[in-house]
């Protein structure tokens, strides 16, 4: 059988690196781009890597054109949602400029399909408890990054109604696990306190009792294989992809601490106390039927492979 | 019509985006006839450009700036905005014809989404924030109905390009105000109508009206196979502007979003009849002969074929505008009908045939 080939967008990153190196060890010829070089720990001989800006349209339509990719995953982003308060412009940018530049390409170029990297987060995030389905309404909130996923879905949905190209929309709640290095995550926040910290504190951005839903990097990954896989004779598609069991930060950074050293540590909280906390998860019906995916790894074994990655990596 | 909230603009400095453009052309001859200095920012200055503020006399013209720019010049945006400490910004530039949308997909993006974002961040990052910014949505941001009408919190799920990009533009103004209080107000129009709407190559009334008057012998309207179903709401022009001056000024829209009201709500054959009926009546008094020829000419039905996608029924509720704001909208779709065709057929008179 041919070689497929791929273009991953936002491979240096958490999530892309990971999708990289599973593409290759499944036997695509992977073609990675991103704007930032790759970390030492997310590098993968088998990628090869194209260092470039999303948003500059013609270098775009000069990728896609010379590797002719059948499919695009589009992961690249400002992902961060404090991030998207500081830095609002740049963030609507790399979230809604490149995605657009991504689209023009694929279209030009006649790309089979384009899997594109969305998030729980454009249903708001509302106190109390809530489980979202794929027909909930987008919210606006207090950010820019939700706000402009919402915006990006709905120009990919209008690329694909408008022009026949297949898409599919996945969207993601909390990925977590080996590789993320990001000092504005809970997870390795919590880690890296526990390996190597004096305090377990979390500063004020919760009180703990926001309960969340966390997926595991591989179980996202298998999500963005099935996504690109799947032949329903559809042109779009749109998935959430969680474990509808969410968990409070509290609990999962006791747990991050008794899996680190088996100490519990008292986490430090000093957010405003919420009345009514929100829990928020992500019905993946869909995903189990159309895609037949599940999430495989539950929250103990996967944040014990995270704890472990990190000490490895900590003191190397 | 006047507003309540006139007296506030007599004195004011104000931006308006697309301003050499049909609704901004209109806002910006109201806002000078009130008194206000405009300064009107266009990417298209053109002399030679059909604008109804190429046709406003001298006498009105002294409080009136035209600025050439393109919105998606990041940095050319941000200079204008934080060079003057304007009162009132009105974003009206843009695509709006979605036929062009879908032609240049791209470059409507990079229009109306990233456009609407370079007039909100200079908004933002400003050290005098104008009092508000007034941005023209549209009805399409809400996609296919699901009930009889569209309220202001129904989901969004336009479907085609210039779609997508009004509602980029209608998501960022709003999240721009609820994370960092920037003063915005979201009005989502539905078809606006009147003389001086120079985009006859596309939209139903100025496009219609184009065939009958046209200069050398009248010709039938068209009528799409492909648009036979659609219903759509109307309004004329001047409630329009007398609804986005009214956004500006109360206090009750920041932050909001607003549907604006219609005066009509009708199939797209029956806009087309009714055309076809108004002018005939209004010809046959100075111009018999046109008269009986448009008559006689009827609608050309025809297919469009290359189907840019359309949206079935769209029909707003606006409720919230005349509670909240007191809106009412002053002019009937049969007076406006009669002004924008009396306003051709003069002008058909005028420049002879
Ligand atoms: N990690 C999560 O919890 C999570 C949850 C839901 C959705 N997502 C989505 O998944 C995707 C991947 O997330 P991640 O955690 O791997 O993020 P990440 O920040 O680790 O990786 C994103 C990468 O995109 C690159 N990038 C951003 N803008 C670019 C541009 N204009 N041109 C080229 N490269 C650009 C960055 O350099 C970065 O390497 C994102 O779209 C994110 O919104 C992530
Ligand atoms: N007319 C309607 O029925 C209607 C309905 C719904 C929404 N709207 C919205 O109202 C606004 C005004 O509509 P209109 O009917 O006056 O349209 P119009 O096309 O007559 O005017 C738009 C103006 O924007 C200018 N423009 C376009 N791109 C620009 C850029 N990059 N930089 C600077 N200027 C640029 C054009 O030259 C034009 O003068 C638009 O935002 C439109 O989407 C109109």
């Amino acid at each position: 059988m041919a070689t497929r080939t791929c273009l991953v967008t936002g491979s240096a990153g958490f999530v892309g690196s990971v999708l990289a190196r599973t593409l290759v060890s499944r036997g695509w010829r992977v073609v990675g781009v991103d704007r930032e070089p790759v970390p030492s720990w997310r590098e993968c001989p088998d990628v090869s890597q194209v260092q470039l800006d999303l948003c500059d349209l013609e270098a775009v339509l000069a990728l896609v054109g010379e590797t002719g990719p059948e499919v695009i995953f589009h992961l690249a982003a400002q992902p961060f949602v404090p991030v998207s308060v500081a830095e609002p412009y740049a963030t609507v940018r790399d979230n809604v400029l490149a995605t657009t530049s991504v689209l023009e390409a694929a279209r030009l170029h006649g790309v089979a399909r384009v899997v594109h990297a969305s998030s729980g987060a454009i249903y708001g995030s509302e106190p109390g408890e809530h489980t979202y389905f794929e027909s909930d309404e987008p919210k606006v909130g207090a950010n820019l990054y939700g706000p402009s996923k919402i915006a990006a879905e709905n120009i990919v949905l209008a690329y694909s109604r408008t022009f026949g190209l297949d898409v599919r929309i996945g969207r993601f709640m909390n990925t977590y696990g080996p590789g993320d290095t990001s000092p504005s995550r809970i997870v390795p926040t919590a880690v890296c306190q526990a390996l190597g910290g004096d305090c377990y504190d979390f500063g004020d951005r919760d009180d703990g009792s926001t309960a969340l839903d966390f997926v595991y990097v591989d179980d996202v990954v298998a999500g963005y294989l099935a996504a690109a896989e799947v032949d329903d004779g559809a042109l779009q598609g749109v998935y959430n992809f969680g474990t509808c069991d969410p968990v409070s930060v509290r609990d999962l950074v006791r747990a991050v601490s008794r899996l680190a050293d088996g100490t519990e540590r008292e986490p430090v909280f000093r957010g405003p106390v919420a009345d009514n906390p929100r829990r928020k998860c992500l019905d993946a019906g869909r995903a189990r039927k159309e895609l037949d995916w599940e999430p495989r790894t539950d929250l103990m074994t996967g944040l014990r492979a995270t704890v472990d990655w990190y000490r490895e990596h900590l003191h190397a | 019509m006047p507003t309540e909230f006139d007296s506030e603009l007599s004195d004011s400095l104000t931006l308006v985006t697309g301003g050499m453009g049909f609704i901004g052309s209109y806002l910006t001859a109201r806002l000078l006839a009130l008194g206000g200095r405009v300064v009107v920012v266009d990417c298209d200055t053109d002399p030679g450009r059909q604008s109804l503020l190429h046709e406003l006399p001298q006498d009105q013209r002294s409080g009136l700036e035209i600025v050439h720019l393109d919105l998606r010049d990041r940095d050319a945006v941000a200079a204008l905005i934080h060079g003057r400490n304007f009162d009132y910004v009105f974003h009206l530039a843009g695509y709006s014809v979605i036929e062009k949308s879908t032609a240049f997909p791209y470059d409507s993006l990079m229009t109306n989404a990233i456009g609407g974002l370079n007039v909100f961040d200079a908004v933002r990052r400003s050290d005098t924030p104008p009092r508000r910014v007034v941005i023209t949505s549209t009805d399409k941001v809400y996609g296919e109905m699901d009930g009889s009408h569209y309220l202001e919190d129904s989901p969004l799920r336009g479907i085609g390009i210039y779609d997508a990009g009004k509602l980029t533009a209608d998501v960022m103004a709003r999240s721009h105000f609820h994370t960092f209080g920037t003063p915005m107000s979201v009005l989502r129009l539905c078809n606006v109508f009147g003389p001086h709407d120079y985009n006859v190559g596309y939209r139903l009334f100025p496009k219609s009206l184009s065939k009958i008057f046209n200069p050398v012998a009248p010709e039938p309207p068209v009528l799409y196979y492909e648009s036979m179903d659609h219903w759509r709401d109307y309004v004329f022009v001047e409630d329009v502007i007398d609804a986005l001056i009214t956004m500006a000024c109360h206090e009750q829209s920041l932050g909001e979003v607003f549907n604006m009201s219609s005066v009509v709500h009708l199939s797209t054959p029956s806009v087309i009849k009714e055309i076809i009926d108004t002018s005939v009546r209004i010809l046959s008094e100075v111009d018999p002969y046109r008269a009986e020829l448009v008559e006689k000419n009827g609608m050309q039905v025809t297919t469009y074929g290359q189907g840019a996608l359309a949206i079935q029924r769209q029909r707003l509720d606006h409720t919230k505008i005349a509670q909240r704001l007191g809106f009412r909208t002053s002019v009937t779709f049969e007076q406006g009908l009669e002004r924008t065709i009396t306003h051709h057929t003069e002008r058909l008179l005028r420049n002879g045939h």
